[in-house]
């Protein structure tokens, strides 16, 4: 179905669905979204522009950004100058793939592929945020689970997605939280897990999600390294003296909470993109936690913003 | 009298308690003298000595531009490389270097610059930092008592009796000189057992490069420069009827302008809870001066003393000294500037020049007194603090342990100089 709106051209419906397919891998799978896209006329307005364009511009965002939102869902996306209107693609499957090849928090086993036009960046992070909402919704991915009519899925996604105006949310561009620390977790685990997942920072949360804290590689290194040293100006000047060995002794017997610091910036999960800007660029948070009840469900770092807001 | 009295005892309390912070009770106390009426509004910012804010604004601008330099991380480094290593004579070296920069230097500033260098230096030769942290406090409050400009009793003493910075030099500098020498003793006694370390940890100091402490040589040349020019304006400042605030401030900000500093970050490194203490002191002592109690304190000593000034002078060096020892140096000089003010009217016409000698006591007593206990001075609450947050207990008892010593022998010497200096005049 291609669906006239106010400022684009929608292709979406139930050809533009696939329910229970089985693929090797993500690639295989977004090349026949892609096609399926192309036959529901999404080219129909966009005569310059070839399927395998669309499919080069997809692929090559997917190389840039593993797309997983987690919860075995992925939103795989392009956007492409000089294109007209609006496509949209749903894909059940019928066993999950993994989607970055290695983790298996990655498995995913929905799929919305978008494809937008490069000059229209709001539409863009709009659509996104109402696809990550809708899929975030348990509701509503029970009931991806359950359909069996393409018609009905269709329906309700337009519904969710192309019926809705909005702001964008913290929680339509949070990640899921990597790792999880408890508070009597011991530091040696804690480092190795930020290690391992290249994190500058780790919330400590109790088995409900409770957010007590965080624990920053600053947190880290000032606990290895004493005081005093940050009232020098250099140390270049002795040559011959290597005292991490003592400094970083410490550390064995610490647990996460004798680290961990109550200053975890955080937003609510409905907090709007400026607020989360303002808490990241104006009060020069690296990192904000995204809480529901009290609840961590989420994180948004400098790089979250990157990829699904600046960079999209 | 009464009210203005109370209000002065429950603002000193509350400040040297610190049940709230020191600078709000003083300006709060400072502005109900104000309010009630007890001091009349003009009369009140007479009091404030803006010669005195002045200088200690100017001096932070200075201190805030040559810490950023690598100066003193050099200075104590190139003393433990000239020392080759010896625990007993780097220490004692630091110890010398920071009494004289303390001697041109906010007392507090110097420890907050010198301990960080103190604690690396015990840690390369696997010794405790604690006596050298007490030490280096005891010797940046001996120090900052040699010039006008060392510690802040010293400043509000020369702006409220006109002394010059010159005549601090003749007059406290030699003998703070000899009590520095003498005190050395002391610390060789404290670090004796310290000079057993092995030839592989003296190799650290051996092959380090101090120069590399320098992060900035342009600024510090400039900045050093600069700080010989306003060093000049104290000592001659006077010819053209120039006080040392003014020499103090100008020379902050043309080392500010001359060294390409931000001035809004040189601005946030002066201690403005420092400055607005003070100014909450200066309109609280000078209520009670305006409606004349001092006078009356004075009249009371004078009765017993006026004829034998050389007992008084030894009263104003032991009383302000343990008085310092308690309530802390500076609340206490503002407290007692007046009443010695007095006093000294009061005998100069029978003893002319000599009465003098009360505000040499009184600058000693005050001083070396702050050395007299962990809450003394602000120098010793600040190192005591840099100890424990880096892992040493630097606690009231172990203070007393290295500064009764010292205070105690510093008094003696300061008293013998004292009854010297009333034969000589």
């Amino acid at each position: 179905m291609t669906t006239e709106t106010e400022s684009s051209t929608i292709t979406f419906g139930q050809e533009t669905i696939l329910l229970d397919v089985s693929v090797q891998d993500k690639w295989e799978l977004i090349e026949r979204m892609v096609a399926l896209l192309c036959d529901a006329g999404l080219l129909a307005r966009n005569p310059g522009i070839d399927p395998k364009t669309v499919l080069d511009a997809v692929v090559q965002r997917e190389k840039e950004m593993n797309t997983a939102l987690g919860k075995g869902v992925a939103l795989p996306h392009a956007r492409i100058a000089g294109f007209q209107g609006v496509g949209m693609a749903v894909a059940r499957l019928r066993e999950p793939i993994s989607y970055n090849g290695k983790d298996a928090d990655h498995q995913v086993w929905l799929v919305v592929l978008l494809v937008v036009p490069f000059e229209e960046p709001q539409l863009v992070l709009k659509l996104m945020a109402l696809s990550a909402r809708m899929v975030s919704d348990p509701a509503v991915t029970t009931l991806f689970q359950s359909i069996s009519d393409p018609t009905l899925l269709a329906d309700l996604v337009y519904d969710r997605v192309f019926r809705q105006d909005t702001v964008v949310l913290a929680r339509d561009i949070m990640r899921p939280p990597t790792v999880e620390v408890r508070p009597d977790m011991p530091l040696t685990e804690v480092t190795r897990m930020m290690s391992e997942h290249m994190l500058e920072s780790v919330a400590v949360t109790e088995p409900d999600g409770t957010l007590l804290g965080q624990i920053t590689c600053d947190n880290l290194f000032k606990l290895g390294l004493p005081e005093f040293f940050s009232h020098l100006r250099s140390v270049s000047f002795i040559r011959e003296f290597d005292p991490f060995e003592n400094y970083f002794k410490k550390e064995a017997g610490y647990l996460a909470r004798d680290v961990m610091t109550p200053d975890a910036a955080t937003v609510p999960d409905d907090a709007t993109l400026l607020e989360v800007i303002f808490e990241l660029a104006v009060k020069g948070k690296p990192k904000v936690y995204v809480t529901r009840e009290g609840k961590r469900v989420g994180v948004i770092d400098r790089s979250t913003v990157l990829n699904r807001v600046i960079n999209i | 009298m009464i009210l203005s009295l109370i209000i002065f005892l429950v603002t000193f309390a509350l400040i040297i308690t610190e049940r709230i912070n020191r600078t709000a009770a003083s300006v709060i106390g400072a502005g109900l003298m104000v309010l009630l009426g007890l001091i009349p509004h003009e009369t009140a910012l007479e009091f404030i000595d803006l010669d005195v804010i002045f200088l200690l604004i100017g001096m932070m601008l200075v201190v805030g531009i040559l810490q950023e330099t690598g100066l003193f991380e050099w200075t104590a480094i190139w003393i433990a490389k000239q020392a080759r290593g010896n625990p007993l004579l780097i220490i004692p070296g630091v110890l010398a270097a920071t009494a004289i920069l303390s001697a041109f230097l906010d007392n507090v500033t110097t420890v907050v610059l010198v301990s960080p260098i103190c604690i690396l230096i015990a840690q390369i030769l696997e010794i405790s930092a604690v006596p050298f942290l007490a030490f280096l406090a005891l010797y940046s409050n001996i120090g900052g008592t040699a010039t006008l400009i060392g510690d802040p009793p010293n400043i509000l003493i020369a702006s409220k009796a006109g002394l010059r910075f010159h005549s601090f030099l003749m007059y406290l500098t030699p003998v703070v000189l000899l009590i520095a020498l003498v005190c050395l003793g002391l610390a060789w006694l404290a670090f004796r057992r310290s000079g057993q370390v092995s030839a592989h940890v003296r190799q650290r100091f051996v092959k380090a490069s101090p120069e590399l402490a320098i992060t900035d040589p342009i600024r510090l040349k400039r900045g050093l420069a600069v700080f010989g020019l306003i060093l000049v304006g104290f000592t001659f400042g006077h010819w053209i009827h120039v006080e040392p605030g003014i020499v103090a401030l100008t020379g902050g900000f043309i080392m500010l302008a001359v060294c390409g500093e931000n001035i809004r970050t040189a601005l946030e490194k002066v201690e403005w809870e420092v400055i607005l203490l003070l100014i909450g002191l200066f309109v609280l002592v000078g209520t009670l001066e305006h409606q004349g109690l001092f006078e009356l304190l004075s009249s009371g000593l004078l009765d017993g003393l006026a004829s034998r000034p050389a007992m008084l002078a030894q009263v104003i060096l032991w009383g302000s000294a343990m008085l310092s020892a308690l309530f802390g140096n500076i609340p206490v000089v503002i407290a007692l500037i007046p009443l010695v003010n007095t006093l000294v009217t009061g005998i100069s016409a029978t003893h002319g020049g000599a009465a003098d000698i009360l505000w040499w006591s009184l600058a000693l007593g005050a001083c070396l007194g702050g050395n007299g206990s962990l809450y003394g001075a602000a120098a010793n609450v600040v190192t005591s603090q840099i100890a424990h947050r880096n892992g040493y207990q630097l606690s009231y008892g172990n203070f007393l342990r290295y500064a009764i010593p010292v205070t105690v022998l510093s008094l003696l010497i300061s008293s013998l100089y004292i009854g010297l200096l009333q034969r000589v005049l």
